[in-house]
């Protein structure tokens, strides 16, 4: 166990700027960005009104309209739902409770977006360098003087960047919703109390947490994949890891007419990379975003198919970090 | 019961012999240099001797363990200095005494505190911001905090100036060297180790051309300075080399009698670099 922690920790510190400093910042230029979103509303000298399209039973459907005067600003793009929520120029006093936190749902869902993509490219840039930095700058020598087993070092690792590195994400998600919904809680009308009720934070929380341990078992294809490759090559990991799946991809279309990799790899990818993107699947892949879709995922056979593969790269990443040394 | 046994030990990258049956036995107490031109293999056979490198051939046998399939292991009781530069640049001194702590079981930290105290090494500065000097320091005050049983350096010194060269000898011998442990050095800088070392193997193209301890050495090889009129008359003794010098010609002999040869000039034991230069041309 002591080991394990020591192992981990030695990540951590390794991965510090990427893990720990990036979200921050995604943080604070989001805190930036409202800002000026908020001036600019200010300025603009309008209310921003929000709308809902009802189905036939009166029930709020996913569609959003938002308007600025007489402008519509967006419509159906939740994406910048969270920019109407933070601007806290509407009134929800006259939303009843369904409308509001259906609202609030869009817009954390938007918030972690940008969190999540930043999160997903310094994995695959760490786990890129992961066992090839260490062969380039000779330190593999070092390490490998440790008593500690390649199984170790190569699980350490992965262990690390899926499921430890993402708690600050998670952190700063949660961190950046308490914020714009303190705007709102200081700037809009309609009660703080029906605000922070419907605002859904401790679902959030256990959304996020749940979201990011099956996100690792979804992507263990693609983590295992790029350690794979770290551990494999001696230079340019990057383009190796992008080319070496295009190319049977692009053979199985040419040649039997079917996509299965293909959409193995886009779907995997997806998910991995944008838990919360629920709308940008278009392949009738449904991403799980609330701790019920996720277990859902958990029942898939598209998972199970995809740890085993990951499995199997694992392995092979810990023979070659066995047998590989500095460059 | 020798610590390392390795006979016979062979390993190629593509078409380059690195290893061609090479042999070194090394008993516990002893500090051996394995000495080499460039290219010569050497670090190639401390590589397989740490369990980096899977061998071709031989056989190789560290503490009872084979180093390749039991690395973990064998890391418990072996500490390893290589030329300059190895640590982890990116790492706080003391975020790595907190690693090396975690995942090292024969490692004393208050040892290695100890010595570091000594230095100027700040345990809160990150190790790319350590001069060469202090990298070594640190390492070697690592290296030895570890309760080993063989010590491998590997031009532990390249690049370090003097003074930190002798510093680091001295602690090597003063703070780890005990009866029952061994120390394996390789360097170029043979005139640094040879009055520490007690056993030499000379290593030529992947072979071991010469091993034997320094007292073996002194017996069995001789030199003799010579001027110029009896020089014709030394090379009929079938000397293993020649070299002109400012004092005259010296002549190399294996198993010669000294008490013979003593008459034609000045006899001493060869140096190592004198000796090394002798046996490969021999051969």
């Amino acid at each position: 166990m002591v080991v394990a922690v020591s192992l981990i920790k030695r990540e951590w510190f390794e991965h510090k700027t990427g893990f720990g400093w990036a979200p921050i910042g995604v943080l604070g230029m989001l805190v930036v960005i409202t800002a000026w979103a908020l001036m600019f509303a200010n300025s603009a000298g309008g209310v921003i009104q929000v709308s809902f399209d009802r189905d036939s039973a009166g029930n709020v459907t996913d569609e959003i309209n938002l308007s600025l005067g007489e402008y519509d600003v967006v419509s159906g793009d939740e994406v910048l739902v969270f920019q109407a929520l933070l601007s806290g120029l509407f009134d929800y006093t006259d939303w009843s409770d369904e409308e509001l936190s259906a609202s609030i749902d869009k817009a954390r869902t938007s918030v972690a977006l940008p969190f999540q993509l930043v999160y997903f490219l310094v994995a695959i840039f760490a786990l890129l360098g992961s066992l090839h930095e260490d062969r380039r700058d000779r330190t593999v020598l070092f390490w490998k003087s440790m008593p500690v087993s390649d199984s170790e070092t190569v699980l350490a690792k992965l262990v690390h960047i899926a499921w430890v590195a993402p708690m600050v994400t998670i952190v700063a998600i949660l961190l950046a919703e308490i914020f714009l919904l303190l705007i709102v809680s200081v700037v809009g009308e309609g009660g703080i109390w029906k605000l922070w009720s419907n605002s859904g934070l401790v679902m959030e929380l256990l959304e996020l947490t749940f979201g990011y341990a099956i996100q690792g078992l979804w992507a263990l294809p693609i983590y295992g994949w790029l350690l794979l490759v770290s551990a494999a090559v001696n230079r340019v990991p990057f383009v190796w890891a992008v080319l070496v799946p295009i190319v049977p991809a692009v053979l199985e279309t040419v040649l039997f007419s079917s996509s299965i990799l293909r959409e193995g790899i886009t779907n995997h990818l997806r998910f991995a990379a944008l838990p919360s993107a629920a709308s940008f699947s278009n392949s009738g892949f449904e991403p799980a975003v609330h701790v019920g879709g996720q277990l859902e995922l958990l029942a898939t056979l598209d998972l199970w198919i995809g740890v085993a593969i990951g499995t199997g790269f694992v392995a092979a990443a810990i023979v070659l970090r066995h047998r590989n040394n500095e460059i | 019961m020798s610590l390392i046994q390795a006979s016979g030990l062979s390993k190629s990258y593509g078409d380059t012999q690195a290893l061609n049956g090479f042999d070194l036995n090394v008993e516990p107490g002893r500090i051996v240099g394995l000495i080499g031109p460039n290219g010569s293999g050497k670090t190639t056979a401390l590589k397989s001797i740490l369990g980096l490198l899977r061998l071709d051939g031989g056989t190789l046998d560290v503490l009872g363990l084979n180093p390749y399939r039991q690395r973990k292991e064998l890391m418990t009781r072996t500490a390893y200095i290589a030329d300059v530069g190895i640590l982890p640049r990116w790492m706080r001194v003391d975020h790595l005494l907190d690693f090396i702590e975690g995942v090292h079981a024969s490692f004393n930290r208050s040892v290695a505190e100890a010595a570091l105290e000594k230095t100027d090494i700040n345990f809160s500065k990150k190790i790319h911001v350590l001069s060469k000097g202090m990298n070594v320091q640190l390492h070697l005050a690592i290296a030895l905090a570890i309760d080993a049983e063989i010590l491998v350096l590997d031009e532990p010194t390249l690049g370090l100036d003097i003074l930190y060269r002798q510093r680091f000898y001295d602690s090597v011998l003063n703070d780890y060297y005990q009866e029952d442990r061994s120390i394996l050095i390789t360097t170029h800088e043979v005139r640094e180790i040879e009055h520490i070392l007690t056993d030499v193997v000379f290593i030529h193209r992947g072979k071991t051309c010469l091993a034997l301890t320094m007292d073996e050495l002194a017996e069995q090889f001789c030199k003799l300075t010579v001027g110029q009129e009896s020089e014709p008359q030394i090379r009929k003794l079938a000397p293993i080399a020649e070299r002109k010098t400012l004092q005259g010609t010296e002549f190399v002999f294996r198993g010669a009698d000294r008490d013979a040869l003593a008459h034609f000039g000045e006899i001493a034991t060869p140096n190592l670099v004198d000796l090394f230069i002798a046996v490969i041309g021999e051969q």
